[in-house]
């Protein structure tokens, strides 16, 4: 562990949480201004060029704004519960690789933060914790609509997690190791959605769910329950929601692209340099399809989310399994 | 530097113990565990044992504790309602816990002596690989068994608390209600 190391280490920290934080701020402009296109709306276009500026105006107007505290709110709680929320979902981007390693001033440099062997469980550890931010700060606010959305998001990031955890097992079982590295150098001839084209639907859908987005996203559904577990929050505090919610949509969709569409890798020759490019145009057009779903879907009922989630994604995650393994064992014979 | 860590994880982890026991809020004694996990989990990442440290959020923190605070915040015990039970138990009850926690002091300065006789670092405990090896070869008859096991408790479970007459449906009203 030299001063080099140190550095390095630092320096990437530094550089993922700054793109992590600026992405998060332009995906939630991207999504009022594709939205608001799929609605024959205009969309935000007054604060900079095309409303470029607009992510700087609302953080500005955000963070200025007073923070409300309800009088019957348990007050510790309340206030840290939008930080449970954020912590695992920027925590998340310290293992995803985004690309080979690079050579910078006579240094190797892989472009992760770090590559831990068991990557993928992480990231889904993580998202479990996540629960706790909805959830606390749900309970905290003592207003039962919030409690309502806490408790139904978390039963639905329970349910749909499980779905998720089987289709990774698929993946793990296609390229044996946990390393979200080594799931992308498996990919290097066949990406796995040609292998695994069940699998990656059932991991969108669960994943659509995961991050409480339409037609999942009965936790905050504004017809009944206001605004859900973050109804009573206000200012910073509830652009930190807002955050986590977006940094989330980045990490399923960057775990998405690293297990099922071959990461950064391309058919074609490509410099090292250009992997961190093609990785994030791969989650560009997943994040899209995400927005492009929110704009044509409308949501589902409590009961049909849970017999959905349970009933059917379930077997066939199940099923997903059994058919990769016999395949994996026939192959393996002959 | 380990050290430094090890003495930060594990004083974290006595704190939330400490806190799981005193705390008079049930919520905050259930967040005093997950942080009890927490902490344990970074420790097994110091020891060199990732699979474990990730399976002990995934599991514990993430699965188990999120059911445990489903309840409570469902029958909502916010403080402890009576006086009565907040005192030192008197009699018999204290003689008992506290040899019982002499006992466990006891077996557990025995377990770590003997821990620290045996050469670490040797031999990988916690690599995935190892665990699968173990899981699917060496133990893969016990291993089905509790697999079975663990099966039938959740059908038994659901058998005995499914209200008779009422089918699936029922249960569903019963979300709706929730």
């Amino acid at each position: 562990m030299t001063l080099g190391w140190w550095i390095e280490i630092a320096v990437k920290v530094v550089l993922v949480f700054f793109v992590v934080l600026t992405g998060v701020a332009y995906i939630s402009f991207a999504e009022r201004r594709i939205l608001a296109h799929i609605q024959s709306r205009i969309g935000p276009n007054r604060v900079g060029p095309q409303g470029l500026l607009q992510p700087a105006a609302d953080a500005l107007k955000l963070m200025t704004k007073e923070t409300i505290l309800p009088e019957a709110a348990d007050k510790i709680l309340f206030l840290f519960g939008p930080v449970f929320a954020l912590v695992p979902a920027i925590l998340a981007f310290s293992v995803i690789p985004f690309g080979e390693s690079i050579t910078l001033f006579g240094r190797e440099i892989a472009l992760h933060v770090t590559d831990v062997n068991v990557a993928v469980l992480f990231i889904l550890a993580l998202s479990s914790i996540g629960v706790y931010g909805i959830f606390l700060s749900a309970w905290a606010s003592n207003n039962k609509y919030s409690l309502v959305g806490g408790l139904r998001s978390s039963a639905q990031m329970i349910s749909y997690e499980l779905t998720m955890g089987l289709v990774i097992v698929a993946v793990v079982m296609l390229s044996g190791s946990f390393s979200l590295v080594e799931i992308v150098h498996a990919q290097a001839k066949v990406p796995f959605i040609l292998y695994q084209p069940i699998g990656f639907v059932l991991f969108m859908i669960g994943a659509l769910a995961e991050i409480n987005r339409t037609p999942f996203d009965l936790p905050e559904a504004e017809t009944e329950l206001v605004a859900g577990f973050h109804t009573e929050y206000s200012g910073m505090r509830f652009a930190i929601f807002a955050l986590s919610e977006y940094a989330n949509l980045m990490t399923v969709t960057s775990l998405a692209t690293l297990m099922f569409l071959g990461g950064w890798l391309v058919p074609w020759p490509s410099p090292a340099w250009m992997a961190p490019i093609w990785f994030t145009l791969k989650v560009f057009v997943l994040i899209f399809f995400m927005m492009w779903t929110r704009g044509t879907l409308p949501r589902f009922r409590f009961d049909q989310l849970m017999l959905f989630g349970w009933k059917v994604l379930l077997p066939l995650a199940l099923a997903n399994i059994v058919i990769t393994g016999l395949v994996l064992a026939l192959l393996e014979r002959s | 530097m380990a050290l430094v860590g090890f003495l930060l994880l594990a004083g974290a982890a006595i704190a939330g113990a400490l806190g799981v026991v005193l705390q008079r809020n049930a919520l905050y004694g259930a967040l005093s565990l997950v942080g009890v996990f927490v902490a344990t989990a970074v420790l097994y990442l110091m020891l060199s044992a990732p699979f474990l440290a990730v399976l002990q959020l995934i599991v514990y923190a993430g699965a188990i504790m999120v059911l445990f605070i489903f309840v409570i915040m469902l029958i909502s015990v916010r403080y402890e309602e009576s006086g009565e039970s907040a005192g030192v138990p008197g009699g018999t009850k204290r003689y008992t816990a506290m040899g019982l926690a002499a006992v466990l002091v006891i077996l557990f300065s025995i377990l770590s002596f003997k821990m620290a006789l045996t050469p670490s670092g040797t031999r990988s405990l916690g690599g995935i690989t190892e665990l699968g090896l173990a899981l699917y070869q060496k133990y893969m008859f016990p291993f089905e068994v509790a697999s079975i096991l663990l099966l039938v408790a959740i059908v038994g479970a659901l058998s005995i608390t499914r209200r008779h007459g009422r089918g699936l449906e029922g249960n569903v009203a019963m979300e709706k209600e929730v």
